[in-house]
């Protein structure tokens, strides 16, 4: 008796081991296989017309009045000249607000590689000033002229191309996470569609886009989305990791507006191999410049040009070697 | 006592299959790896180790990097590009990029393989368009993923990876 009692109390015992077992094994599945697949939904944007079309054929050929500088008012001749083409190029009539947007980002991805900024002393002798011009306008001459530029640069070189475009831009210094999880200084682009803004980074979607195709990750996001991986404005402030007189230039110079929501993703953009840039030959071209200027006119005056990046400046932020 | 013994005996055989578990499809740390030509790579590693291993007949870029002092580089091979960041310890893998059927993931997925495939052996990935497949084991970022570039229902190119995706 007491023997099948024993008997069954251990087979009881395997069973209850046998069911925990299964149980490990099911929970190892859940684990593994993760969150629910989140599927990136491509639903068409609100607007109607042909985009794609639209934003890949050039505006017929230029009238002599196109090649002539159109400054936009408030902005430095060279910019507006650097900026009217351009516009010419990638703009057709009757364009949206987010045809006009995808166009300028577009334009960015394809036209500027990641390299440090060329030219930055050329708005001197092209139009000229006594007074450093603003640093927006400063660090867009870069990739505007010559198709190179760091983050600071893609950022304020897509403001203006925006603003050339009609539309309300703004540029947004902020912090992003590195590769090793650091947050490092950065900078990006706000645009306002149809009453609601969005941001772009166009350098971090140029960074992800070197396998042959845009995937508009970071194309017209929302203040939700975008602060996975960023932070800026009042986000940066809270999250107390600068110092006061950092947060007050952010209030005061970059508050940046909301971006209650994402604008639906477009379908990928196949992109074309391009060749690498010939730096040297680009800097030469700007050295080049600057030298037959200065042959017939005489040494430009000391200037110290505004091309710090505001609120983190060259010490930046992050560890030392990032960033 | 016998039928009590032969009882005891399938108890226990269900018992150790319990305790072994189901080899289901799922994706772990482990699957971070990506073998290239015979040999196995991850993220962090440094370049010498692929060049070691793969010689000197690459295409060489550089460029300026956004993360680091320094330049990023990449190393193009039949079978692969390797891409790097300056770190302290040298360039070190930030990425390895192959559409080569010389490159297969731990499961022996390989570009040309289906996507169908890729689910069986991987499950459900943490992220997905019709375009990628993104498996992470840790969502911190920073945290390598291997992904799989999609052509229609094929896989086109295997990535694993420490950059946004």
């Amino acid at each position: 008796m007491k023997r099948t009692a024993v008997c069954w109390l251990l087979s009881l015992w395997l069973m209850i081991f046998t069911l925990s077992g299964c149980t490990c094994s099911f929970q190892r599945e859940s684990s593994q296989s993760g969150s629910p697949s989140s599927a990136i939904e491509e639903s068409p944007p609100p607007v109607s017309s042909s985009r794609k079309d639209s934003v890949s054929e050039p505006n017929g050929p230029q009238s002599p009045a196109d090649e002539e500088e159109k400054p936009a008012e408030g902005i430095h001749p060279y910019l507006a000249s650097l900026i009217a083409p351009i516009v010419e190029e990638i703009s057709a009539p009757g364009m949206s607000d987010y045809e006009k947007t995808r166009a300028a980002f577009d334009y960015m991805i394809t036209h500027v590689s990641m390299e440090e900024p060329i030219g930055l002393e050329l708005w001197r002798i092209h139009g000229g000033g006594d007074t450093p011009i603003p640093f927006v306008e400063q660090r867009a001459i870069s990739p505007l002229r010559f198709g190179v530029g760091m983050c600071e640069d893609y950022a304020a070189a897509l403001t203006l191309l925006l603003r050339g475009m009609g539309l309300s831009a703004e540029y947004v210094p902020g912090l992003t996470f590195s590769a090793e999880g650091h947050l490092v200084d950065h900078a990006w682009t706000m645009v306002e569609i149809d009453g609601s803004w969005y941001h772009l980074d166009s350098q971090l979607e140029d960074n992800i886009s070197r396998h042959g195709a845009v995937r508009y990750k970071y194309f017209l996001r929302g203040d939700a989305s975008l602060s996975g991986s960023h932070r800026w404005g009042q986000n940066l402030i809270d999250s107390r990791l600068l110092s006061e007189k950092q947060n007050e230039e952010i209030r005061e110079s970059f508050p940046a507006p909301a971006a209650p929501g994402d604008y639906p993703t477009p379908q990928r953009l196949e992109l074309e191999e391009t060749p690498a840039p010939d730096l040297n030959a680009l800097r030469a071209e700007a050295a080049t410049e600057l030298a037959d200027w200065e042959a017939e006119n005489g040494p430009l005056p000391e200037m110290e040009l505004n091309i710090i990046p505001p609120v983190f400046g060259l010490e930046g932020y992050g560890p030392a070697d990032e960033g | 006592m016998k039928k009590r013994a032969i009882c005891l005996a399938v108890l226990c055989l269900l018992a150790f299959s319990g305790c072994a578990g189901e080899q289901a499809a799922g994706f772990a740390e482990s699957d971070l790896v990506l073998t290239v030509a015979g040999k196995e790579y991850h993220t962090r590693d440094n370049i010498e180790t692929v060049i070691e291993a793969l010689g000197e007949g690459y295409q060489y870029a550089e460029g300026k990097s956004c993360d680091y002092d320094g330049l990023d580089k990449t190393y193009t091979y039949p079978a692969a590009t390797f891409y790097t960041n300056p770190l302290a310890q040298g360039d070190l893998l930030a990425e390895i990029y192959s559409e080569s059927p010389e490159a297969a993931t731990s499961k022996g997925i390989s570009p040309g393989a289906a996507k169908s495939e890729v689910l069986a052996a991987y499950g459900d990935p943490a992220e997905q368009d019709d375009y990628l497949l993104i498996y992470r084991a840790s969502e911190e970022t920073g945290a390598p993923a291997l992904c799989f570039e999609l052509e229609g229902e094929a896989v086109l190119a295997v990535f694993l990876t420490v950059d946004p995706v």
